[in-house]
């Protein structure tokens, strides 16, 4: 159950079919905005479809298929989200990858590869594309990308990973900075070690994580989603560059 | 408003004027408990006038508080603790500005006096706050107010933003040691915010505004609304994070 008032805004959310992703699309719909989400991944796409019909949202959402890497359908998912809804006012730049976890010297290139061109190039077409109509519309609205406590803090074995999520993290920075000016506020996500499907299918990954959170305790993706709708709420409309940071403490450690 | 801070009892030193009166009176409408430890006594009677008419009757209460006084700060802890049968909130929000000057005419007792409200004074008040909150055994919220400035220093203004950045460094060590006793320790980061004490100097603004990407003067009621956020319980493992609300400012 939402505390803002959201309605009237469209908000279009990638990587949303799981997790954090997932967690900001529900939230978002019941505070009253407008939805569109967008992935790859079909099986949880069509899970999450029926959650939200379940909660009576339906008439306010719409489920796209687009792969970040390819910039063409990352225009494609704008273009139909603003076809579907009219006009659009936030985007969350939320698909990434993990990696497996891997020792430098054993990380092949293609691995490297594929990590930057989803975490970061990915998120480039996105924020580009959203950009272009939020500028276009003349009215301001909200980019988030979720980076992660890593791009703070980096965890070993997973280089490719945090260099990405420090990109990114820096890539809001810019934009903050650069489209101020076009009251685009510009906002980073910051989990920490957060309960999704990505975390707990590895082995022994929560148990090693919560060694470094202060808290003990694993984040929840309804904690990040909140933030999220308090940010897209008009409460702080001055709100830009700042790191939205659940993390049990971990990176303040 | 809702009632998501109903039941919720709360200390605000600086709470008579500024950023602490909004979050005083934010914080009251949402349904919680306020005690406003302020030290400037006939603002300290309007603000709460105010908050009474605003329907908060006796849930507000103001306590005359220098920070510098340990003394001052352990009885504004106990009158809450004693007036509203528990504390789960302290926010160290009173602070003093300093003018512009030149480094080398700083004299001591600015640099004394800025420290001693800005540093000592907020670790007095965590420091009594930190000790009920640890004996009730439940958990609670620690807040201070540093200053975008504690991360993108102005020129000329050297005693006050030495004393906000040891603040946010001192929520930072406090976030990892209170973590195992629940309690959440975020610091509120205001960029250029609309306050008399910003907007009183001649060209304070004007200049200010220069270094700010978006080009405007951040409103006390945005950093209000997002410690209501933080205090709603809706994200209960966010600790050691900074509430920024300031245009762009420490981001260019």
């Amino acid at each position: 159950m939402g505390h803002y008032d959201l309605s009237g805004k469209t908000v279009l959310v990638t990587g949303a079919e799981v997790g954090i992703g997932r967690a900001i699309a529900m939230r978002v719909l019941a505070d009253g905005a407008n939805v569109a989400i967008a992935g790859i991944n079909k099986e949880m796409r069509e899970e999450t479809v029926s959650l939200v019909r379940d909660a009576g949202f339906v008439e306010r959402f719409v489920a796209l298929s687009a792969d970040i890497r390819d910039a063409g359908q990352v225009q494609k998912m704008v273009d139909d989200t603003v076809a579907k809804f009219g006009h659009l006012d936030a985007v969350v730049a939320n698909a990434g990858v993990m990696v497996v976890r891997r020792p430098f010297l054993e990380l092949t290139h293609e691995e490297w590869h594929n990590v930057i061109a989803v975490n970061l190039h990915g998120t480039f077409h996105t924020l580009q594309a959203a950009t272009r109509v939020l500028k276009s519309q003349g009215r301001g609205g909200d980019l988030f990308v979720t980076t992660s406590s890593n791009a703070v803090r980096p965890s070993p074995m997973a280089s490719a990973y945090v260099a990405s999520k420090g990109a990114i993290q820096q890539m809001v920075r810019a934009l903050a900075v650069e489209l101020a000016p076009d009251g685009i506020r510009v906002n980073s996500i910051i989990p920490g070690l957060t309960l999704t499907p990505g975390t707990t299918s590895r082995e022994g990954h929560i148990e090693r994580g919560k060694r470094n959170i202060p808290m003990g305790e694993v984040t929840m993706p309804e904690e990040l989603a909140a933030l999220v709708a308090f940010a897209l709420s008009g409460e702080a409309p001055h709100m830009t560059g700042t790191d939205l940071k659940i993390d049990g403490g971990r990176t303040s450690a | 408003m809702s009632d998501r801070l109903a039941g919720k009892s709360i200390v605000v030193t600086g709470g008579e004027s500024g950023i602490g009166r909004s979050i005083v009176l934010r914080c009251l409408n949402e349904g919680a408990s306020v005690l406003i430890a302020g030290l400037e006594e006939l603002q300290m009677a309007r603000t709460v006038a105010d908050c009474k008419a605003a329907g908060a009757g006796d849930r507000v209460l103001g306590l005359p508080t220098d920070v510098t006084q340990s003394t001052d700060v352990q009885s504004a802890i106990d009158t809450a603790v004693h007036q509203f049968g528990r504390l789960d909130v302290a926010i160290a929000n009173a602070g003093a500005f300093c003018k512009k000057t030149t480094f080398g005419d700083w004299n001591t007792e600015d640099w004394e006096r800025v420290i001693a409200v800005n540093l000592t004074g907020v670790f007095y008040v965590l420091h009594a706050a930190a000790k009920v909150l640890i004996e009730q055994g439940e958990g609670g919220n620690l807040m201070a107010t540093g200053s975008s400035t504690g991360i993108r220093p102005i020129s000329g203004l050297m005693p006050y933003v030495a004393s906000k950045g040891g603040v946010h460094n001192m929520m930072r060590a406090l976030s990892v040691e209170l973590a195992p006793h629940q309690i959440k320790v975020n610091t509120i980061v205001p960029g250029m915010a609309a306050t008399t004490s910003v907007t009183s100097q001649q060209g304070y603004v004007e200049n200010g505004l220069k270094s700010v990407p978006m080009n405007e003067i951040v409103e006390p009621d945005e950093l209000a609304a997002f410690v209501a956020f933080v205090l709603s319980d809706e994200a209960p493992h966010m600790t050691g994070t900074l509430l920024k609300v300031d245009a762009g400012r420490t981001s260019a």
